[in-house]
């Protein structure tokens, strides 16, 4: 590798690395900032000459100015998360690319790309991130590789670049070839094999999951302000859903509604309508059929069931993880993933509300199960009302939307008073609600933010003023239009999984997935109704979902046509990043159960883990001294099995196993024994150097070894009596001098007569001694 | 350099008599980094982070076992040294064999150590460098040289060669010494003499009827000869060449001493080590500058027991450069020891007047006829 090479490669993997953040931080202005300003960098460094970069006091003051910068938004911001890190480094980068003076700075800009890899690793774990791996992993090898090269020669002094043969590209390209191999292999065992959910979280959280990141979905909402409405088609989660018998009954054009909050309290705001979840409405029935995931298959056929949701949630934000469900849970399971403990949850999770928080998930994937009953086969909650309804559910009802709900019921042909309605006409009541906001009523879907008038209440403004607005602003809308009129109704928000591969049977659900529909409490039908003592109706309910928003309009918008081949790419892209994200990403120790069986070292790890850290417990500094010791065993075990195993390797190789021995050409060979034997490259020359020796041991043994062999052939000839085979002696000599010294190549016939010779010069020898 | 006859000698290789592993900052770094990545991994159950610390650990073996292997089969052989006057750059060459089946060895450095097996390099009268071995193929051979200036005369024993290299990841410098005896004569520096020499043969062409030989610097008139492209504008002889009609210059002679001595004298026996080096070093220059204009220069310097005869040639000034890179004081004579006859002349050579560290005042005495003395200098 020339140095010309080295630099082009050091460049390579510089904005490689600065990628493979990029692609972690799904940033397009750290990819086109950092990467600009490393090759100007670069440029700038080379345009000045080779090893003439900025001076010193210039570089200096930038890299104090880079390091200034961070500690300055380390003690202002969230303190010195790895973002900031990420970022300084990419600063310091670009310094170094501008003072490359010797090998050694070259090295540092190595180093601090690898730095930037990790970083990105502990961003993100997505699939950009995986694949840039496999392209830098190689580039980065090679160009280690050859900074050796180059630090080689500039320890020697040399000026000019180190001669490049064709065999040396070859050599080296086998070199990284093999070491590639090498590590690619072992760090892939390693990484079946490493013991999950030992150690975990030792030393608190060390991710800081950026505060603005969009997912679409949020479990409030905030009618006024602009919303966490996303048009990113990042992937949230991944969804299956099977039948009782284990048959995927998702397919292309089967919409599902994924279930995240249930907002039931509207707060009416001079600046904007804000609907709320109440927790203290919902978790009077907890459920604690939390199950680990390796139950799953055994209770199938046990439990009255109906639909199983699989759900895989890419990544789970901070702190606030809601859990996505199509209908009402009846049973929960989780996949016991690496990154969540099964002792830590403490969610409110309940029966009628599909969502539910886990604590501090940390950006982390999460998988998991639910089972739940069809809702539409059979009432859940049985619900005693009188026909004294309450007229509003959770808030307070602006008279706009009572008088607009009057109206449509009117023109319906239906009572709007709840008095007087009979209970099984509310379905209806609602279907026409959402019929004129789908349709009738003229009203807009649009993404975009609309000015918000102060004064008015958001839903009574789109409702009366801008007729335009996202799903929040349509579901709102008819809640409240429901409340109005005496029908309980709640806003829900969450995911529609619209978007069905084929290839894996899953849906891929996206950020620009994220809707809010409305549910409300209408009879299952009117045979529910039945008459209770005392006159009053029973009616088996439950919680219908409706969902106001002109439904072509959000499908125009959230999703683009797109020509076949383009959708069978796509689906095939996603299939290969979901297979990324189950078995990569989300590789667990039940993962490592499931395929290798290596439950008993996992399970042997965590008890040592358990009994190291049970005797700090009473300490203060527990947490110090357990990752301490938790990193010390985990270290010296590591140590401790490669010396063993490298010690056992070698004995195997020295002297064999119970009797077997290793082919000649595997064995190691003794230190210090036979000697320095020349590789002439033929046998003939082989055979006619040990004669060679062989003669001057039986004819001058006191010849010092030090001399060349010419001289102590020589010295042997040196006698009064010549021995008969001097000649021949003197022959082997000359050739072997020039084959080392000479550059000579002795041919066929020279190497027959040079054989011929070896066997005479050995034959009297031997008879000598 | 003059032409030397081939006595430094060369050794062939043996096996190591020693190896070593050396960490150095870049491995501390790269365990920190490693120790990053384990605590991360295990921390925040990241398995991206698993892998990068497989591949962490995967590059400590991976590295040990190519170079480490690559280099317990690396043979290396020194070709025959020259001789170099002080101030020169000697060519250090080495053979270096692989002996591994498969495995390359790239950026291997070969340094001299010396008479110490381990430590750093160093090489007794010699600014050393290491030399670079870009690239020996398995089971093949490569070639590496080095460029070492000697830095004082004498003679340099060679016995331990090292070759290490940190390739592949620059981890771990792993080294293995080789056992190589030779020496090298390193010969006194000839230096500029500043018209020294020339002082020296003018003085003697004055006292003396020695050779005459035609010398551009010379005084005497010798002969007229046709203009020839790179003669002095000072030698052409303006009015011969109107006459001739062709342009002519004159050639000029210089007589020399058919056989001096150069006298080295007592007084330098007892100077600093530095004074006394330059003193030999002019005496060398001298006598090289003499032997180039066909003089047969003796050397004899009695407080180091030295003496070489006059005789014409290159190998007997080669004779001389020897014998004043290896004069030391001394109480003994040589045997056969023998200075200037009462018939011979002599240029004895003491040290005198003002002396530094790059110029000494060597006070040359020429002999053999009237008493006369001339103070010359002579410096790098």
């Amino acid at each position: 590798m020339t140095p010309r090479t080295f630099e082009r490669r050091l460049l390579t993997v510089s904005v490689l690395a600065i990628v493979m953040y990029a692609l972690a931080e799904q940033s397009i202005a750290v990819f086109v900032l950092a990467i600009a300003g490393v090759v100007f960098g670069y440029v700038v460094g080379r345009s000045r000459g080779a090893r003439t970069p900025l001076p010193m006091p210039v570089v200096i003051a930038l890299i104090v100015a880079v390091t200034s910068l961070a500690l300055l938004r380390a003690a202002m911001g969230s303190g010195f998360t790895v973002g900031l890190f990420c970022e300084f480094i990419i600063m310091l980068l670009a310094v170094k690319m501008l003072d490359r003076r010797r090998a050694r700075d070259d090295a540092q800009v190595l180093t601090l790309a690898v730095f930037l890899c990790i970083g990105a690793i502990l961003t993100s774990n997505n699939i950009g991130v995986g694949l840039t791996i496999l392209i830098i992993a190689p580039l980065l090898i090679s160009a280690v590789l050859g900074y050796q090269l180059v630090a080689a020669h500039e320890a020697a002094g040399l000026s000019t670049a180190p001669p490049i043969r064709p065999t040396i590209r070859r050599d080296a390209r086998r070199v990284v070839i093999v070491t590639t191999i090498a590590v690619f292999a072992g760090s892939t065992l390693m990484f079946l094999l490493f013991p999950r959910e030992l150690g975990e979280r030792a030393f608190g959280s060390w991710r800081e999951v950026a505060g603005n990141a969009q997912t679409g979905f949020d479990d409030e909402i905030e009618l006024g302000s602009i919303g966490r409405i996303s048009e990113s088609a990042t992937p949230v989660l991944d969804l299956q859903v099977l039948d009782p018998d284990g048959r995927s009954i998702g397919s292309i054009g089967r919409v599902f509604y994924l279930r995240g909050a249930a907002l039931s309290v509207y707060q009416q705001d001079p600046r904007d309508g804000r609907w709320k979840w109440s927790p203290e409405r919902h978790n009077d029935q907890p459920d604690t059929n939390f199950r680990s995931w390796d139950t799953l298959a055994a209770l199938r056929e046990s439990d009255p069931w109906q639909i199983e949701q699989r759900i895989t949630l890419r990544e789970a934000a901070a702190g606030t993880a809601s859990l996505f469900a199509v209908n009402e849970p009846m049973f929960v399971w989780f996949d016991q993933t690496t990154n969540w403990s099964h002792n830590s949850i403490s969610f409110t999770f309940t029966r009628n509300l599909a969502s539910g928080l886990l604590p501090d998930m940390s950006g982390a994937q999460f998988s998991y199960a639910v089972r739940s009953l069809d809702r539409a086969a059979q009432g859940i909650d049985s619900i005693q009302r009188s026909q004294e309804r309450v007229p509003v559910v959770g808030g307070t009802v602006p008279p706009e939307a009572l008088e607009l709900a009057r109206r449509i019921l009117t023109d319906a042909g239906i009572d709007p008073d709840p008095q007087t309605r009979p209970v099984d006409r509310d379905g209806a009541a609602a279907r026409a609600i959402e019929s004129f906001l789908q349709a009738e009523g003229g009203y807009e879907y649009t993404l975009s933010p609309l000015p918000v008038r102060p004064g008015i209440d958001p839903t009574v403004d789109f409702l009366t003023i801008t007729r335009a607005g996202h799903c929040e602003y349509f579901a709102s809308a008819m809640a409240l239009m429901c409340r109005s009129i005496g029908i309980p109704a709640r806003v829900i928000t969450g995911y529609v999984a619209t978007e069905y591969n084929d290839l894996t049977g899953r849906y891929v659900v996206r950020q620009s997935n994220a809707h809010a529909w409305v549910e409300v409490l209408v009879a299952r039908d009117t045979t529910a109704r039945r008459q209770a003592p005392g006159g009053v109706d029973r009616y088996l309910e439950l919680w219908r979902t409706y969902d106001p928003t002109p439904r072509n309009d959000f499908q125009n918008l959230h999703q683009k046509p797109t020509s076949w081949l383009w959708a069978r790419a796509k689906s095939m892209a996603e299939a290969i990043e979901f297979a990324w994200v189950s078995n990569v990403v989300g590789f667990s120790s039940n993962s490592q159960d499931r395929a290798l069986g290596v439950s008993t070292i996992a399970a042997w790890a965590r008890r040592a883990e358990a009994r190291v850290s049970s005797r700090f417990t009473s300490r203060d500094n527990t947490a110090v001294i357990r990752a301490a010791a938790i990193g010390g065993l985990v270290f010296g075990a590591t140590l401790g099995l490669g010396w063993a195993a490298s010690a056992l390797a070698s004995r195997v190789a020295r002297h064999g196993f119970f009797g077997w021995r290793l082919p000649a050409w595997l064995r190691f060979r003794r230190r210090g024994g036979r000697g320095f034997r020349p590789l002439l490259g033929a046998p003939e020359l082989q055979q006619a150097y040990d004669a060679a020796l062989e003669f001057v041991k039986a004819a001058a043994p006191a010849a010092p070894e030090s001399d060349p062999l010419a001289v102590r052939v020589e010295a042997a000839l040196a006698g009064e009596h010549e021995p008969p085979v001097a000649s021949q002696a003197r022959r082997i000599a000359r050739t072997l001098y020039g084959v080392a010294y000479g550059a000579q190549t002795p041919d066929g016939p020279a190497r027959k007569a040079l054989a011929a010779d070896a066997r005479a010069v050995r034959d009297w020898s031997r008879k000598r001694r | 350099m003059i032409a030397r006859a081939p006595e430094n000698s060369d050794a062939r290789s043996a096996s190591p008599v020693s190896r070593r592993y050396e960490l150095r900052w870049p491995s501390f770094v790269y365990i920190a980094t490693a120790l990053f990545l384990a605590v991360g991994a295990v921390n925040s159950q990241n398995n991206l982070l698993y892998w990068a610390f497989g591949a962490a650990v995967c590059g400590v073996i991976v590295s040990g076992l190519i170079s480490g292997g690559t280099m317990l089969k690396l043979r290396v052989t020194r070709e025959p040294t020259g001789t170099p006057h002080v101030g020169e750059s000697l060519q250090l060459r080495y053979q270096v064999l692989n002996g591994h089946r498969v495995l390359p060895a790239f950026a291997v450095l070969i340094e001299e150590l010396g008479t110490n097996q381990s430590g750093k390099s160093r090489l007794e009268r010699f600014e050393t460098k290491p030399a670079v071995l870009t690239h020996c193929p398995p089971r093949g051979r490569g070639r590496a040289r080095a460029s070492v200036i000697a830095t004082k005369r004498g003679v340099t024993e060679l016995r331990y060669v090292r070759l290490s290299s940190s390739y592949p990841f620059g981890l771990v410098r792993k080294s293995v010494v080789f056992e190589l005896p030779g020496t090298v004569l390193t010969l006194p520096a000839v230096l500029p003499t500043r018209g020294l020499d020339r002082r020296v043969r003018t003085r003697s062409a004055r006292t003396s009827a020695g050779t005459r030989v035609m010398n551009p610097e010379g005084v005497e008139f010798y002969s007229i000869s046709e203009y020839r492209p790179g003669d002095a504008l000072v030698s052409i002889a303006w009015k011969r060449s109107a006459s001739l009609g062709s342009m002519v210059v004159r050639r000029t002679a210089s007589s020399l001493p058919a056989r001096p001595w150069i006298v080295l004298d007592d007084s330098i026996a007892d100077a600093p080590e530095a004074e006394r080096e330059l003193a030999l070093a002019a005496a060398a220059s001298i006598a090289t500058n003499l032997a180039k204009h066909g003089a047969a220069v003796g050397l004899s310097a009695g407080w180091g027991g030295v003496s070489v005869t006059p005789a014409p040639g290159q190998r007997s000034l080669y004779r001389l450069l020897r014998a004043l890179a290896s004069v030391e004081p001394t109480e003994t004579l040589a045997r056969g020891f023998r200075g200037p006859g009462a018939g011979d002349e002599a240029l004895t050579i003491g040290l005198g007047g003002r002396t530094g560290r790059e110029h000494v005042n060597a006070l040359v005495a020429c002999t053999g006829g009237p008493a006369a003395r001339c103070h010359a200098s002579c410096g790098g």
